[in-house]
């Protein structure tokens, strides 16, 4: 499946050779993918029949590409037209009724094809008209067997080499291209790149050859032996019968020119011009230089680049010009395709542009499918990932609980043992350091409690006078009553407004300084201590009466507060940590310079 | 009049526009109801874990989080098991005891171990010339009608306890022993759930003594017998107890006596119960 004219192949059919041209556009990038030179003597194939089935082989075997034919130089005609200035409508009408009346008195439907030469002449309108009788044209096809085929592009020999020439030398703009084919010379004048005249001369390699023939009394085949292999124009093997006939023929192509350099005098001097040969027929040995020797100077058609890389292989000249106007290349396109094929290659043309719709959408449809699978796929994917994740989530959830609810359990149960045993265990070595302080003969301790106790005992403010006195003298024994209430069944975590720690109440004898600078260096010591993670002097009205009064110096009193630093394990389990925590906090007591919450703890 | 190739050509396209059709309708229609029957599971699982978390309006929910919270509860297992292993290898009582919680309660036998300790504890103390105010005695743990059968085997633990905590103040010499109050939340039922591991007596022991005397009593109520020795601390029963310290008052007795101390001691020993 081909975009439309993406391939055309390129006929071109002389008496002797069929060129064949397959030509490859890229969008635009042109590609020569075949070229074929079938000879048909060599091959065999001398009736119309033969050649007709080999070109049938051929196309079928090239995917029935479309057709590019060009016809025969003497079968048509080419002019240039002038006319006055006016609507197109006329234009059209007017070079109608020229056509008809150049092609003379023919039975035959003629077929023509006209376009505007560009002209500094403002009072005329140019025009390049190419005509040629329908019946030619058809039976042409017929004799080639390609009357079924899609035929794309029916053009003339002259037409295709000005096109050719066109794209090749593009930076020449005057020209004669002289075309020696088999029975025909084709000549064209290029003016600015666009067609001034074309004519044909019924001579051409087979005249010479017979020449040859006659001369040398040889069969044709001989003698179109010994004209490709020898150069018949020098020396002993000098052939005058052929170079009398080259002679006519440069003669008669003279008289072409002049006569086309009397009609377009855009043209100039014969001199002047660049005159480009092509065609097998000038592949004689010395002929060219033959020619040269008799004043008709030419140079051999551009073998360089042609177009976008395509080279413009030697005797397929035509073909190229043909296979270039089809695709469009060509700034006057005359085409001579008839009607019904005209119409049958727009039919195909639109319907292969509807397949083509029909694929880019079948692809869109098919690409927008591949994706939405490709989506609902990966959608599928990620969803049942997701929910995986999700149950063993719910799985490390549910384990996590039933870990976390079986973890709390035994904690909480084992947290008692382990409050307990820290609590020994900063018991014990709070009292050897307590112990280790007293190095001072003017320092001893009255006092020393944990803090949740001594806080139970009553404030110094509500104890009166004489019950101070009273609680002297029993000792102990007067806390009793009083903590009964407090400490009976109460364990370690219990809320109290107490940090876990000591209290110790002691007195310093002698003057001031000394005391204070003792007090300041004992406190110190203690805080720097890692056993606790506060060591300071009590608030006042935070103290309790505990000590034994008849024990006090006066003035002399001091009560540390000592706050252990290990004290998770009298915080209650994870659960109600916040909130049991947030309770402990409100009751604990306040530290020290917290002047604000002082009265909250009391 | 079209070829056959013509026809093949044109036959191409509705063949394969059939193909994209079946296609559609046999892989994406089912694909595409095969993703949207995935949302009702999902969102049933995700409203499950969500509520699991309590986290119900969330709309992201952080599951490397959970895995990650998983395994630390597992460490944390792991740790709590280790310190329970040894919280229970010092706490443990000695076979004797092991065999007496073990066994039927027979209220004889505790009311003759109870009267003989009384009797060797008075000899012990006139021997070391420690004052046991009477009122002590009546603080050993007594059996009453009220202590549920099952924990009454408990009272071996609890008397045992109690007479190592008098037999380490006899033994570190203080001065006198005013009083005793042991408390058995235990006998009041407070034991008897199955799931309570450690049950808990505590005793509240009142003396006075020398301060070295006193430090000696204290530092030795949480060590066991064979850790006493290498201390420096008097030898006590192999059996002894460890009795954690819970609360305690240091109070410097009167002007006349300045290295004597009255203590009150509230000690708290464990009894591991099988589960």
């Amino acid at each position: 499946m081909r975009l439309p004219t993406r391939r055309v192949l390129a006929i071109d059919a002389g008496s002797r050779r069929v060129k064949l041209l397959v030509m490859h556009s890229d969008f635009g990038r042109l590609r020569i993918m075949r070229r074929e030179l079938v000879d048909l003597r060599t091959e065999g194939l001398v009736s119309a029949a033969e050649m007709s089935a080999h070109l049938g082989s051929v196309i079928a075997g090239l995917g029935h590409p479309p057709l590019a034919v060009v016809i025969p130089e003497h079968l048509s005609a080419s002019h240039v037209i002038d006319l006055p200035p006016g609507p197109e409508s006329d234009v059209k009408k007017q070079i109608g009724d020229e056509a008809i009346k150049l092609s003379g008195v023919s039975e035959s439907k003629i077929i023509y094809d006209f376009a505007r030469l560009e002209s500094a002449d403002s009072t005329r309108q140019h025009f390049w008209v190419t005509l040629c009788p329908e019946d030619s044209i058809r039976s042409q096809m017929l004799q080639l067997g390609i009357d079924h085929e899609d035929v794309c592009e029916v053009t003339t020999t002259a037409n295709a080499l000005i096109t050719a020439h066109r794209v090749a030398s593009p930076s020449a703009p005057r020209a004669i291209l002289i075309h020696l084919g088999a029975q025909t010379t084709v000549l064209a004048g290029v003016q600015g790149g666009q067609g001034a005249f074309a004519s044909s001369v019924q001579m051409g390699g087979d005249f010479f050859m017979r020449a040859i023939a006659r001369g040398r009394g040889l069969t044709e085949e001989g003698a179109e032996e010994l004209k490709r292999t020898e150069n018949l124009f020098t020396g002993a093997n000098a052939c005058p019968e052929l170079i009398e006939a080259v002679d006519g023929w440069v003669a008669e192509i003279k008289r072409q020119l002049r006569d086309a350099l009397k009609q377009n005098h855009g043209l100039g001097p014969a001199d002047s011009l660049e005159i480009i040969w092509s065609g097998s027929g000038f592949e004689q040995p010395g002929l060219v230089e033959q020619i040269s020797k008799r004043g008709l100077h030419m140079r051999q058609w551009p073998q360089d680049t042609v177009l976008d890389g395509v080279s413009c292989p030697s005797g397929f000249e035509v073909a190229l010009g043909s296979a270039l106007q089809a695709f469009g290349y060509s700034s006057q396109l005359v085409s001579l395709l008839p009607e019904d094929y005209r119409q049958g290659w727009r039919k195909r043309v639109g319907r292969q542009r509807m397949e083509m719709a029909s694929i880019v959408l079948i692809v869109l449809c098919a690409m927008a499918l591949g994706f939405g699978i490709w989506r609902k796929l990966g959608l599928i994917d990620r969803k049942q990932t997701f929910l995986e994740e999700i149950r063993s989530t719910q799985e490390a959830a549910d384990a996590n609980k039933t870990l976390s609810a079986e973890l709390l359990s035994r904690y909480r149960a084992l947290r008692p043992v382990l409050a307990a045993q820290q609590n020994t265990k900063d018991t014990l070595k709070t009292l050897a350091l307590l112990q280790q302080t007293r190095t001072n003969a003017n320092l001893w301790y009255l006092v020393l409690a944990d803090q949740q106790t001594y806080f139970s005992f009553p404030d110094l403010d509500t104890v009166s006078e004489s019950n101070r006195a009273a609680s002297a003298t029993i000792g102990l024994d007067f806390i009793m009553p009083a903590r009964a209430a407090a400490l009976t069944n109460r364990f370690v975590g219990e809320v109290v407004p107490a940090n876990p720690g000591f209290i110790a109440e002691l007195c310093l004898t002698g003057q001031a300084d000394p005391v204070r600078r003792t007090l300041q260096e004992l406190v110190t010591s203690l805080k720097q201590n890692p056993l606790f993670s506060q060591a300071d002097l009590l608030s006042d009205d935070l103290r309790r009466n505990v000590a034994d009064p008849r024990l006090l110096v006066p003035d002399r009193h001091y009560v540390i507060a000592l706050d252990f630093a290990e004290a998770e394990f009298h915080q209650p389990a994870f659960d109600k940590a916040r909130s049991v925590a947030g309770d402990a906090a409100a009751a604990r007591r306040p530290r020290l310079g917290d002047a604000t919450t002082h009265k909250e703890a009391r | 009049m079209p070829s056959f190739r013509e026809y093949s050509r044109r036959a191409i396209q509705p063949f394969i526009v059939l193909i994209l059709v079946v296609c559609y309708v046999l892989i994406l229609l089912p694909l595409s109801k095969r993703a949207s029957d995935l949302d009702k599971p999902l969102n049933k699982e995700w409203r499950k874990l969500a509520v699991t978390l309590g986290r119900t309006n969330a709309v992201n929910l952080d599951f490397q989080q959970i895995e990650a919270q998983l395994g630390e509860t597992r460490s944390g297992m792991t740790a709590l098991a280790a310190a329970e292993q040894k919280a229970i290898a010092r706490l443990q009582h000695g076979p004797v005891i092991r065999d007496l919680l073990a066994g039927p309660f027979r209220l004889i036998d505790y009311q003759n171990e109870l009267s003989q300790y009384v009797d060797e504890a008075i000899s012990r103390a006139k021997a070391q010339k420690v004052h046991i105010a009477p009122a002590v005695f009546d603080g050993l743990p007594q059996h009453r009608v009220e202590i549920p059968e099952q924990v009454k085997p408990l009272l071996w633990a609890a008397l045992r306890m109690t007479e190592d905590a008098l037999d380490v103040g006899i033994a570190c010499g203080v001065t006198a022993i005013h009083s005793l109050e042991v408390h058995t939340p235990f006998a009041n039922g407070e034991a008897a759930s199955a799931t309570n591991r450690w049950v808990q007596v505590c005793m509240e022991l009142e003396l006075s003594a020398s301060t070295p005397a006193a430090m000696r009593f204290l530092q030795s109520l949480p060590l066991r017998s064979e850790e006493l020795k290498p201390a420096g601390l008097p030898e006590a029963s192999p059996e002894k107890s460890v009795l954690l310290i819970d609360r305690l008052v240091i109070k410097r007795q009167t002007p006349e006596k300045a290295d004597e101390v009255r203590v009150w001691v509230r000690a708290a020993g464990f009894i591991q119960r099988e589960q």
